[in-house]
């Protein structure tokens, strides 16, 4: 199932670090309110929003138990981040309304602005190097095995005995954990999030990196995020500005976007890297349990 | 599927597929207790208060013309689709408002009539997804990795390649599920249920689209498959094949069971013909 309300677990991470760490609303001349308001450590703060995460996570996972078809249950998801942003937005003592939150504090702050960039982008390396081995225990193997099963064919997959409800909340809550804390690492650098923030074109960027880059695949889907993500989306801004025509540059990069999300599809909707699956061997002659041989990968 | 063979009459390979099964467990009851089912669509009774029961160890057909409701009792007993109304008792236990998947974990499996494999993964991926209650599945599982679940899953390959050669299908164990034949399909499905070790296996219209000799094949698994103690339900249309394999048979017609018996008899009876021709 197509995931349309992704970016609302990155939002819900987001918003879980700002008030767990901006202090009261009364500070800073209380020119914004929301909730909470407490001063947590930047860790504590981060697991949070995990937490808070994979909750949200759950409960739009809830939304998708109904036996609708998954067309359908992408359209409810993507109706939900819709609807989540507008009521955000719209109650603004509770996290800030239209406006959002900002002075989000950055836990490098104390650093040199040079050094504090460079050392929050080694943070977030080294938290997506970790992010991807804790992924792989889940995509590889006889896990991902039954995720992929129940992926395609939920009926198939729960006559064989796997609870698709459990599976899929499971699925919501560990994807959810790892929205949660890419909002709170994104939020934390660029200090301030609006509801402007998570418009539900930011999900079709997500859809479209991992289209790009291959879905079932996760270096794939890795690669597909650095390049949609980062190259394209982040890296218009450093191209010249057009004087007569502002905001076209930006503009310019969520058509390559679309553009490229439509060329993927009808020329290659497998993405870049294929889902490859490994190959066993037949277990020899005689052996106690027969070796798992990974000949290679089809 | 190939032309290699799925096994013969007693063969080693049948006899090792058979072990995939864990037998009845059930006593000497009935393993499955069927009583008043009826399943109504709208204005439709496709059910209309259907009973019967299966004795262990054996493999039992349902037969009878296009919307006689025969498909419909099996998704019901499956747990696919709720009853409108009736029971059903498996291992002497009331599973009427069981989900499937709770069903299939206490062994009452089913195949689809239009066979349903998981097409991202490789034949035998789809077999070794099967196995229930896997080690690996668990958040045990999950954190302590492969230490703790590669016996496990050696095991599970073992049995998988196992079936595998047992269904002639050795060669196609690595190709993606969805780029095999409607009959490799049909035998990647059945060998998956296998290897849930079932009770009782429900099977839809199993021998559709295959050629005489793998009809006869199969058939043969199935009776293979019954001596080591599995219980089929089966729905076909092949009349000589249910007349080779099933000890009894129900003729559905309207919703309801008009005739049982065994199927040289039944062929003799004016209502069973009367439905056919009329049905």
């Amino acid at each position: 199932m197509a995931n349309l309300a992704y970016i609302v677990v990155i939002a819900a991470g987001a918003y879980t670090y700002g008030i767990l760490t901006l202090g009261p609303d009364t500070g800073n001349g209380g020119f914004q309110q929301y909730v909470l308001g407490y001063r947590l450590p930047f860790f504590v703060a981060v697991i949070a929003a995990a937490a808070v995460g994979a909750g949200v996570g759950v409960l739009i996972g809830v939304t998708g138990l109904k036996r609708i078809r998954q067309d359908y249950q992408a359209m409810v998801m993507l109706v939900i981040s819709i609807m989540a942003a507008t009521v955000i937005g719209a109650a603004p003592s509770f996290l800030g309304g239209e406006p959002g939150l900002s002075l989000i504090p950055n836990p490098f702050s104390n650093l040199s602005p040079t050094t504090g960039a460079w050392a929050y982008v080694a943070m977030v390396a080294f938290a997506c190097a970790v992010g991807y081995l804790v992924m792989r225990r889940f995509t590889s193997g006889p896990m991902g095995r039954a995720l992929r099963a129940m992926r395609d064919d939920e009926h198939a997959a729960a006559a064989m005995g796997f609870s698709v409800i459990k599976m899929r909340l499971l699925t919501q809550a560990v994807g959810g954990a790892f929205g949660g804390v890419s909002g709170a690492l994104l939020v934390a650098f660029i200090g301030g999030w609006s509801p402007g923030a998570w418009a539900y074109v930011e999900t079709l960027a997500l859809l479209t990196a991992v289209i790009v880059g291959g879905m079932g695949n996760d270096f794939g889907v890795s690669l597909g995020t650095f390049v949609i993500a980062v190259l394209l989306l982040q890296g218009v801004q450093f191209l010249p500005q057009i004087r007569s025509h502002t905001g076209l540059t930006e503009a310019i990069g969520w058509m390559t976007l679309g553009i490229m999300t439509i060329a993927f599809l009808w020329l290659r909707p497998q993405g870049v890297f294929r889902e490859r699956r490994p190959r066993y061997g037949q277990p020899a002659v005689g052996s106690a349990g027969g070796g798992e041989v990974a000949e290679g990968r089809s | 599927m190939s032309s290699t063979p799925m096994g013969g009459p007693g063969s080693a390979p049948v006899a090792e597929a058979s072990a995939a099964t864990s037998g009845t467990g059930s006593g000497e009851g009935p393993i499955l207790r069927v009583a008043d089912l009826a399943r109504q669509y709208g204005g439709v009774r496709a059910v209309d208060g259907v009973s019967f029961q299966l004795q262990p160890s054996t493999i039992t057909g349902i037969i009878g013309p296009n919307g006689a409701g025969k498909s419909t009792v099996l998704t019901v007993v499956s747990g696919f689709t709720s009853p409108t109304a009736g029971t059903i008792e498996f291992l002497g236990r009331d599973v009427t408002r069981l989900p499937m998947h709770r069903r299939a974990q206490m062994g009452l499996v089913r195949t689809f009539q239009i066979a349903r494999v998981f097409d991202g993964l490789t034949a035998i991926e789809n077999l070794m997804v099967a196995v229930p209650r896997q080690r690996s599945l668990t958040l045990k599982g999950l954190l302590a990795g492969k230490r703790y679940w590669r016996s496990e899953e050696e095991e599970i390959l073992a049995r998988a390649w196992e079936l595998m050669n047992t269904f002639g299908m050795a060669d196609k164990a690595n190709e993606k599920a969805g780029r095999l034949s409607g009959g490799q399909r049909r035998a990647v499905e059945i060998m998956r249920a296998l290897m849930t070790r079932p009770k009782l296996l429900l099977v839809d219209e199993p021998m559709a689209g295959l050629n005489p000799k793998l009809t006869r094949e199969l058939e043969e698994v199935f009776l293979a498959l019954r001596r080591q103690g599995l219980s089929i339900l089966i729905i076909e249309h092949e009349l000589d094949t249910v007349e080779r394999i099933c000890s009894e048979v129900l003729v559905m017609a309207w919703g309801k069971v008009i005739a049982r018996g065994e199927m040289a008899e039944l062929r003799t009876r004016k209502e069973v013909q009367d439905a056919y021709v009329v049905g």
